[in-house]
């Protein structure tokens, strides 16, 4: 059945920039969250005033946090009083649909709008007032279905870039965004949502529509897995065992930031700045006495083996990680590699399907013999 | 001033090492808190070690990776320790690990506090990027006084020393006369410091005016620094919009709370879902200027964090070297903590001066009330 | 929104509903959701106004309240007894003031409506985050300690004695009576101190409900109101009391003249302090330290004022009884009393000053004195309006200040309560609650609350029995404050900066886990701690971030 794809006869920002004025101008939302870049800052708006809409760049390709953190404070217990609608990337997307499994937010009155995605550029960048010059090589690039060659690593290596569970998609993969844009209508309740908006509104066909299957994103997912297992190697995450692992982790200066901005980590007080977790003298002495020499602050390897043992079942591998790691620590590669195996194990990827429990959650007597 | 001179025959840092290894010897030391440039070789981190393996340190890193109050606090925070420990860092970070004593979260009982003449550090983003390079950068700098290479916030430090007016209360302090011959002077503060130093066999009595006088010179320059910084970082934050300007690149990722010296809660109170809020109070929130900035926490986090810890802040500039967005986040907090500190007339890393939250002065403020 | 939300708005008879529209306040309420009920009530404190609001609650079945009124400290109580009475929990209410805020002090209705409903909804959106809170009772010792044998602490002690109440009764010294055994004659009657004293010294020691410990010292006192454990020292022995009240009863001591050499004490012959003096006089013969009798006495008042700070209020009676005492033994010896100002408070004290002149003693007013060396023994040297003069004496009386106790800081220490700017031990108010202590349970009286003569002392004395012996009833129930802070053991990291801020002493600190811990039985709910937190481990019930939040939110929204 060909489903409706919505066009505006402009470029795809400010056609979803127009769409979104469209649903708070006929109150079929109260607020829209999008992002908006000025100069050096990237933030996201909850935007309730339609004409501040004009103000947002919905589809700048940066992120300066995981939009599932946000959507887990905009629906919030039972939700929001009135429907909101937020323009988010495929992984903050999934990121999202595996917070909720983890009872930190709901889809309730909350409208999901992604596009496909050609990835994001490093905060770095943004920091330094370079997206400007980047902008035109990125359009070009997804016209072509391209990898961008100055994007998050872990966007390069990505092979989820087309959203699972979107009310709208916007189409910018593989095709020109500056004079259409074009919004497949996924779901149900996308289609009630839009009930007498006047929009060109046409069921056709479009490359989207095939997803996985089609031509050119074959071709892009078979590209980025290489991409991925090239960086994993080029680490020296490849060398088996502890001491691939510590050598990059050995600048690791333990400020946690990974956590702090990884969308999965969702823990009130985490259990590495816990008292759990104080040491007490004594271990130092005995450490001492043993090898006449201890780093400190000690539990670096700990905190992250810690940290990929509670999340790496969820990561989506967006790359906030490695975005804020002070020392370049190629996090965000290191997770989503690992992350990626072990979800495989399970049959499991993250964030895909709403109705599939996490593997933690569940338990089979038959599973995971090989290890035994 | 006066203090011990050595005359080494090898450098500065093989003068500090021949001091540790005596301390060790001599002065009752169990072990030894120093950077290390660690296995790899792409960074530098702190050990705590034997003496035998005093030799691979490294006594003045050019980066700072880890705070050294935080290293020290890791270790004698929880459970007393049974092991004298001398630990040796730049006066900034003694600074701040006197400051964590005064908070519970550091016991320097058991610790020799030595801070050493400090030429300053390099950017550490800019160590990681090419470890290498900016090494040899670090060699060439440390040896110009006020090299341009060095971090800002280093640039305009005025507390990089230990003279009669610029004191450190660590209890030794490592000085580099510059003398013709290299010599290393070791200035003792406390009577712990004292007690070591005549252990180690090394007077107290010998003039180190003209060095003194020296660093009072260079104190100076570095003074009118921070005020020329002052007077430009200023319009910086000066009103909701300058404020709003300069941090509005800040994404709340709350490096500079967790690399702080000074910044010790388990959790902070601008992270956790005290200033988490329903949804319908952001959406009406939103709708009384049509947007909001999502979430609105930044700007609370920036000024709650400095109305917390401005008045310990020892300037170490760990925040601005960890940021992602390169917000100025040092300077900016280190100017204001000059003005929160001289309200309370506090010195940061003053052994005995209590926090100001804890004095209750009924005479005080009074330029403030209504 | 939580449970059925009440709102009543009363009236407060033309107090409220003159200067505000009730019925709009009461359209406005019955908006808000979660609102099961509201209605005005012309004086809901009355009567008739707490039956109705009982009715009311128990009709419909609300869980929290919201009452629009006058100020919560007039009648909080009031309606949180109702509640109770009404079994629902006093703590899921929450008063809004639209008297005392709103139409006492706006003057445009319009305005003063807007106001009103602001601070309504308020405390609507507050109540849906209280808490019920449950109320606690603790058991408590009827019995009290007294710290010092002084007249004021042997009188303190037969009052509660004779109240059946057990009394410990704890002196540093070997014997009771403190200052006082000190005085031959008491003013303004000069009657026989012995006789008197003796005679209180008996009661005590024939009253078998106070134990007397004589000799000994407090060493450590752990616990709070209704439940201390005091350790006495006596000459080594130690002995743990269970107490349920402390009574610090510890006297003065004197100015040190050597603080104020102008006066030449130590360095002039014959130059004594009040108290030297009294020792002298009680001996029966006053001579100088060459053994002659003096032919001329100067008594010099005002002694250490300058220094301290403050009138003893004591010196210039006690000055005309050591004139009084002169004159008894040495008619012929001339006095001279200088002095700044002459105190006389009371009634009666004129009649003893002027009947004193009467007697012969010259009472000279002077601007400032001094006394030096000359040949001819000590010599006075005064200033006043007529320039400097000078004469010599054959001995000199200083009447020196009241000065608080020397160990005056351990004590206070040790019983975590504070003192004032003059040493002495500081009243919880200076009016109101001249005995208490910020410290509940622990009080103090006479000269350790400040320099007085005996008179005070004694009334003192029988305020503090008064109040010890309304405060703890035997079997009565202590009903402490349940809006208490409490530390969360996971986010405290052990600064201990709340413990250094809290006022109250309700602070302690686990070594073990290295956290601070709230004692809620001492706790009083002041939040100090909450504000000194920087990560909010600190909450005070009722109090709570959230709560005070939620009201600032709705009110400036």
């Amino acid at each position: 059945m060909m489903p409706q794809v919505i066009t505006i006869k402009k470029s795809a920002e400010e056609g979803i920039k127009e769409f979104c004025k469209v649903l708070l101008q006929s109150k079929k939302v109260a607020g829209v969250l999008a992002l908006t870049r000025k100069n050096r800052s990237a933030y996201y708006s909850l935007v309730t005033d339609p004409a501040k809409m004009d103000e947002t760049t919905p589809l700048a390709p940066v992120m300066p946090a995981n939009a599932a953190t946000l959507l887990s404070r905009l629906t919030w217990e039972e939700g929001p009083p009135q429907p909101i609608a937020a323009v988010v990337r495929p992984c903050e997307e999934r990121a999202f649909i595996e917070r909720i499994k983890l009872q930190q937010g709901t889809f309730k009155n909350l409208y999901i709008i992604s596009m496909t995605c050609g990835g994001v550029f490093p905060l770095k960048l943004l920091a330094q007032g370079e997206i400007e010059n980047n902008l035109p090589q990125y359009y070009a690039s997804l016209n072509k279905a391209e990898t961008v060659e100055n994007i998050r690593d872990v966007c390069k290596g990505c092979v989820h870039f087309i959203p699972c569970n979107a009310d709208f998609t916007i189409d910018m993969l593989g095709r020109n965004n500056d004079s259409e844009c074009a919004m497949v209508v996924n779901t149900d309740r996308g289609e009630e949502l839009i009930k007498g908006i006047e929009y060109s509104i046409e069921k056709r066909d479009t490359p989207l529509l095939r997803g996985h299957e089609d031509k050119k994103m074959k071709g892009l997912i078979e590209h980025r897995e290489k991409v991925g297992e090239q960086f994993y190697g080029e680490y020296h995450f490849g060398e088996p065992g502890m001491a691939g692992l510590s050598s990059a982790l050995y600048k690791c200066v333990g400020c946690h930031s990974c956590s702090r901005a990884c969308p999965i980590c969702y823990c009130n007080l985490c259990n590495f700045n816990s008292e759990q977790h104080d040491t007490r003298f004594s271990k130092f002495a005995s450490q001492l006495r043993k090898s006449g020499s201890v780093r400190v602050p000690p539990d670096t390897m700990l905190f992250h083996i810690g940290r990929l043992n509670h999340v790496s079942i969820s990561c989506v591998g967006c790359g906030m990680c490695e975005d804020v790691c002070p020392v370049n620590i190629p996090l965000g590669t290191l997770f989503s590699e690992i992350s990626k195996a072990l979800q495989s194990i399970f049959d499991y990827v993250s964030g895909k399907n709403p109705d599939e429990d996490i593997p933690v959650s569940t338990f089979e007597e038959e599973e995971l013999t090989q290890v035994q | 001033m006066k203090g011990g001179i050595l005359n080494p025959d090898n450098g500065f840092e093989a003068a500090v090492k021949n001091f540790l290894k005596d301390v060790m010897e001599k002065a009752d030391i169990d072990a030894l808190l120093l950077p290390f440039k660690n296995a790899v070789g792409d960074s530098f981190e702190w050990r705590l070690v034997t003496a035998d393996k005093l030799a691979e340190a490294s006594v003045v890193p050019p980066v700072i990776a880890v705070n050294g109050a935080r290293a020290l606090s890791s270790i004698t925070r929880s459970g007393k320790s049974a092991m004298k420990i001398a630990a040796l860092m730049r006066p900034c970070e003694a600074r701040a690990a006197i400051e964590l004593s005064k908070l519970n979260q550091c016991d320097l009982e058991p610790v020799v506090l030595i801070s050493m003449d400090c030429p300053g550090a390099m950017p550490l983003q800019d160590y990681i990027a090419d470890p290498e390079k900016v090494e040899k950068e670090f060699e060439h700098a440390a040896r110009e006084w006020n090299n341009e290479l060095i971090r800002p916030i280093c640039r305009m430090c005025d507390i990089f020393t230990c003279t009669e007016s610029t004191w450190c209360d660590a209890d030794i302090h490592v000085a580099l006369p510059e003398t013709e011959n290299n010599a290393v002077a070791f200035i003792s503060n406390t009577d712990k410091g004292r007690e070591v130093l005549e252990k180690v066999g090394i007077g107290r009595e010998e003039e180190l005016g003209d060095w003194q006088k020296k660093m009072n010179a260079r104190i100076e320059e570095r003074k009118a620094a921070r005020k020329k910084a002052r007077e430009e970082l200023k319009q910086h934050v000066t009103g909701l919009n300058s404020l709003s300007d300069t941090f509005g690149s800040c994404i709340n990722c709350q490096v500079c709370r967790s690399v702080c010296p000074v910044c010790y809660c388990r959790q902070c109170l601008f992270n956790s879902v005290k200033v988490h809020y329903a949804p319908d109070d952001y959406l009406l929130q939103a709708e009384s200027k049509g947007t909001m900035k999502f979430t609105p926490d930044t700007l609370l986090f920036q000024t709650g964090r400095m109305t917390h810890m401005s008045v310990s802040c020892v300037g170490c500039g760990a925040c601005e070297d960890c940021c992602p967005m390169d917000i100025k986040v040092a300077q900016i907090f280190s100017i204001a903590a000059d003005e929160t500190q001289k309200l309370f007339d506090y010195i940061p890393g003053k052994r005995d001066a209590p926090p100001p939250l804890r004095v209750y002065n009924e005479q005080e403020l009074k330029e403030y009330e209504t | 929104m939580k449970g059925k939300i009440g709102v009543f708005i009363c009236e407060c008879g033309p107090n409220i509903a003159e200067k505000v529209d009730v019925d709009k306040i009461v359209d406005e309420a019955a908006a808000l959701p979660g609102v099961a009920f509201v209605a005005k009530h012309k004086l809901l404190c009355s009567e008739d106004g707490k039956k109705f609001l009982k009715e009311q609650i128990e009709e419909h079945g609300l869980t929290r309240l919201v009452i629009a009124a006058c100020s919560p400290k007039a009648h909080e109580s009031t309606f949180m007894k109702v509640c109770e009475e009404a079994k629902c929990n006093s703590h899921l209410f929450q008063m809004a003031n639209i008297r005392e805020h709103c139409a006492w002090i706006v003057e445009n209705k319009e305005a003063a409506t807007e106001k009103a409903i602001r601070y309504v909804k308020a405390a609507w959106r507050r109540v849906g985050y209280h808490e019920p809170l449950a109320k606690k009772e603790i058991a408590v010792n009827p019995d009290v300690l007294v710290i010092g044998g002084g007249i004021t602490g042997i009188e303190a002690s037969l009052l509660l004695a004779h109240a059946d109440r057990k009394v410990y009764l704890i002196e540093k010294s070997d014997a009771l009576g403190g200052k006082v055994n000190e005085f031959e004659k008491i003013f303004k009657n000069m009657e026989n101190t012995a006789d008197m004293l003796a005679g209180k010294i008996s009661d005590v020691e024939k009253n078998s409900a106070i134990e007397v410990f004589t000799n000994s010292s407090i060493e450590e006192v752990v616990g709070f109101l209704g439940n201390f454990t005091v350790t006495v020292n006596k000459k080594g022995e130690r002995t743990e009391i269970r107490t349920g009240t402390i009574v610090v009863a510890t006297g003065y001591d004197s100015f040190d003249p050597l603080k104020a050499p102008k006066y030449g004490y130590g360095k002039v012959d014959n130059i004594y302090t009040g108290r030297e003096f009294e020792v002298l006089n009680k001996s029966g013969k006053i001579v100088g330290k060459d053994g002659k009798t003096p032919q001329s006495v100067a008594i010099i008042n005002c002694v250490g004022r300058e220094e301290m700070g403050y009138c003893s209020g004591v010196c210039c009676l006690s000055s005309i009884k050591f004139a009084r005492y002169i004159k008894e033994k040495l008619p012929e010896t001339e006095v001279v009393n200088f002095y700044r100002e002459m105190t006389l408070p009371d009634k009666g004290y004129q009649k003893f000053f002027e009947d004193t002149q009467e007697k012969g003693v010259n009472f000279i007013r002077v601007k400032s004195v001094t006394v030096d060396n000359s040949d001819k023994g000590p010599m006075i040297t005064w200033q006043n309006d007529n320039g400097d003069e000078h004469r010599n004496v054959d001995m000199v009386i200083l009447s020196a200040a009241m000065t608080a106790v020397n160990d005056a800081e351990t004590i206070a220490d040790m019983l975590k309560i504070s003192r004032d700017e003059t040493g002495f031990f500081l009243e919880e108010h200076q009016k109101l609650a001249p005995v208490s202590t910020a410290t509940e349970g622990v009080f103090i009286a006479g000269c350790a609350q400040g320099p007085k003569n005996i008179k005070e002392s004694l009334v003192q004395a029988g305020a503090v029995a008064g109040r010890i012996l309304s405060l703890l009833i035997p079997g009565k129930k202590l009903e402490p404050e349940v809006r208490t802070s409490y530390i969360s053991e996971a986010y405290c990291i052990g600064c201990r900066m709340c413990l250094e801020v809290c006022n109250y002493g309700a602070i302690c600190f686990d070594a073990l886990k290295h956290v601070s811990v709230v004692n809620e039985i001492i706790c009083r709910g002041c939040g100090n701690c909450v504000g000194s937190c920087p990560s909010g481990a600190v909450q005070t019930k009722q109090f709570k971030d959230i709560q005070i939040h939620q009201e600032v939110v709705e009110v400036l929204r």
